[in-house]
């Protein structure tokens, strides 16, 4: 099954805060839909919307045709898989256990051979086979990300939805993180929505790209249409230079243009 | 798939460790004693009717005294487990929750005031059958200030904390008004003691132990997911709400009955998980086993240790359990390279 994700209207309110107002777009299997926008522009609560995890106040989300609000929340999880942001492993739990909870949905008291079988495959394709026995919260930030990666990949979701998933990797295993990805979304054609805060990358791996502000969606579409120099002033409030290289765009930050810190730094 | 099994194999192994090592002080604790039987003789009494006096030892103290430690660390063991695992503290035990402070009050209500509030329960239950609706009457007041918050954990722990203290405090009230005898009785009751065992009594903590543990066994990988968070339990398709409430009255029912027969036991529900938990890891497949059986370890021990301790007296057991408990206790938290929680 392939799920094309629509979201129409969709506006959430934490108290009278309003943290998403009226955001709509659709996302389609086998590309990445990346999500981009400054702190606190909404974007954890849109992926966590999606998930069902909180229902929206209005609008709704259609995965295909079928209305999210009138799902269970255990049918979501059968097909979505998300990883939230924290980048925690509480308790003493092995890189085994850790990746194969990704399916709790499935296990049964004896585990099936099914289950550890694509648990061990996971753990062998995203190269963490040898972290196996040891304990999730003895391995390093950045290895324990790969690990929660496993976690959300291991159910073998239809739809994919990653809270900044690499930004706590070092560079290579950014690009080896979100290469496999890409790589996962393609074949399987899977619809994944990425949270990245790194623009160069957001510009390297997105098909799609969303920009949010303010809890609205400011700017989607192509990235290299989407990212230029007006739409980051206007977002970010910073200048910055996009330069076209090798048929892709690279984001070069200049300077702030809004000044919040330092000149609160010289009134102090 | 070898990585698997070789985490299965340890698993089981430490359970199979636990398990004989809670048979050979089980078996101790039976031939401990006042009158010295041999295991021999212990067991053939139990069978048949060797020599009088003997038989009568053996099924009226020691059988039901050892099978009430088993059955009474089991259950707070696990009790104890349960509340750490779905409130996500460390601290969270049938004791620091106040549901032993209700049981307490439970048995100084029928013994200051002589108060009987279930009815038709006969003369000798009064004072379990108070101690159980006042322990269970805790957990209820534990679950109703939880609602109001969504049962978040930190609502529920603080509930019950706050609990915890307003029972003490009415005991506390209750121990001010009693005579002398009275009070003396309450005191006693408090400091938790197995020789009020009946082997009726350690028939229903056994049935209640066994149902509730088949029943959370089944919700095994489920509570274990809980322990990655909140957050990443939902997403994973989990009613952490739901489940948390079911596990709730689940563990409600074992500590109440649990603390009703024996009085306050405070250190086994603590840290016989804890134990287990370094010893085992989190999956709930086995830790359920490992935490019953560890905290039947630590009250046989403390058994058989309340009974050497002074010759020819019985000391109570609530006060040996922490004192030898605690060092070894400290020991793994100190030794271990693993975080714990």
């Amino acid at each position: 099954m392939v799920v094309t994700i629509k979201a129409d209207g969709l506006s959430i309110y934490y108290g009278n805060r309003c943290v998403l107002s009226n955001v709509s777009f659709v996302a389609k299997p086998g590309e990445v839909t990346v999500v981009i926008g400054p702190n606190g522009a909404g974007k954890t609560t849109l992926l966590k919307t999606l998930a069902g995890i909180i229902p929206p106040n209005s609008g709704d989300v259609f995965f295909n045709n079928n209305r999210l609000s009138r799902m269970r929340r255990e049918y979501i999880s059968k097909f979505v898989s998300y990883l939230p942001q924290e980048n925690v492993v509480p308790g003493i739990l092995t890189v085994f256990e850790v990746v194969l909870l990704g399916r709790v949905p499935h296990l049964t008291w004896k585990l099936s051979e099914e289950d550890i079988r694509i648990t061990t495959k996971t753990m062998e394709e995203l190269g963490i086979k040898v972290h196996a026995k040891k304990y999730a919260n003895q391995l390093s930030g950045g290895e324990r990300q790969v690990v929660l990666v496993a976690q959300a990949l291991v159910r073998e979701p239809e739809v994919l939805l990653l809270d900044e998933p690499v930004s706590n990797l070092d560079i290579r295993n950014k690009l080896e993180i979100l290469d496999l990805i890409k790589n996962i979304t393609e074949e399987k054609k899977v619809t994944t929505l990425i949270v990245l805060h790194d623009l160069n990358l957001a510009a390297k791996y997105a098909d799609e790209l969303i920009v949010l502000s303010g809890g609205k969606v400011y700017a989607k579409g192509n990235p290299h249409k989407v990212l230029n120099e007006s739409i980051i002033q206007s977002v970010y409030g910073i200048e910055a230079e996009i330069v076209k290289y090798n048929g892709g765009s690279v984001v070069i930050p200049l300077r702030s243009v809004t000044h919040n810190l330092q000149s609160s730094y010289r009134l102090a | 798939m070898d990585v698997y099994r070789e985490i299965l194999y340890r698993r089981i192994k430490i359970i199979i460790i636990f398990l004989i090592l809670c048979l050979i002080l089980a078996l101790l604790n039976m031939i401990t004693g006042p009158m010295k039987i041999s295991l021999n003789e212990i067991l053939i009494n139990i069978v048949y009717t060797h020599n009088k006096t003997v038989h009568v030892v053996v099924w009226d103290c020691r059988l039901p005294w050892t099978l009430m430690a088993v059955m009474i660390g089991g259950a707070l063991g696990l009790a104890g487990l349960e509340m750490q695992t779905i409130l996500n503290n460390p601290l969270a035990s049938p004791y620091t929750l106040g549901v032993s402070a209700g049981a307490g009050f439970g048995a100084a209500v029928a013994y200051v005031l002589g108060l009987r509030v279930l009815p038709a329960v006969p003369v000798e239950f009064i004072v379990p059958a108070n101690a159980f609706f006042f322990a269970f009457l805790t957990c209820m007041l534990i679950m109703f200030i939880g609602r109001i918050r969504d049962f978040t954990s930190e609502t529920l722990v603080l509930g019950g904390i706050a609990i915890a203290f307003l029972f003490h405090s009415m005991l506390a009230l209750l121990e001010f008004f009693a005579s002398e005898e009275t009070l003396q009785a309450i005191v006693f009751w408090l400091f938790g003691s197995l020789t009020k065992a009946t082997l009726l009594k350690s028939q229903v903590v056994f049935t209640v132990l066994t149902v509730v543990s088949i029943l959370l066994l089944f919700r095994s990988w489920k509570i274990t997911a809980l322990r990655l968070g909140d957050e990443k339990a939902e997403s994973l398709g989990i009613n952490v709400k739901n489940l948390r409430i079911e596990i709730l009255f689940y563990v409600s029912l074992l500590t109440s009955v649990a603390v009703c027969f024996t009085g306050i036991i405070a250190f086994v529900g603590l840290v016989a998980p804890h134990i287990a938990r370094i010893l085992i890891g989190e999956d709930h497949r086995f830790l359920i086993f490992g935490s019953i059986l560890c905290g039947a370890t630590v009250l046989s021990a403390g058994a058989i240790v309340s009974k050497v301790i002074i010759p020819g007296a019985i000391f109570p057991i609530g006060i040996i359990t922490s004192m030898i408990g605690v060092p070894f206790f400290l020991f793994l938290v100190i030794r271990g390279r693993k975080q714990i929680w």
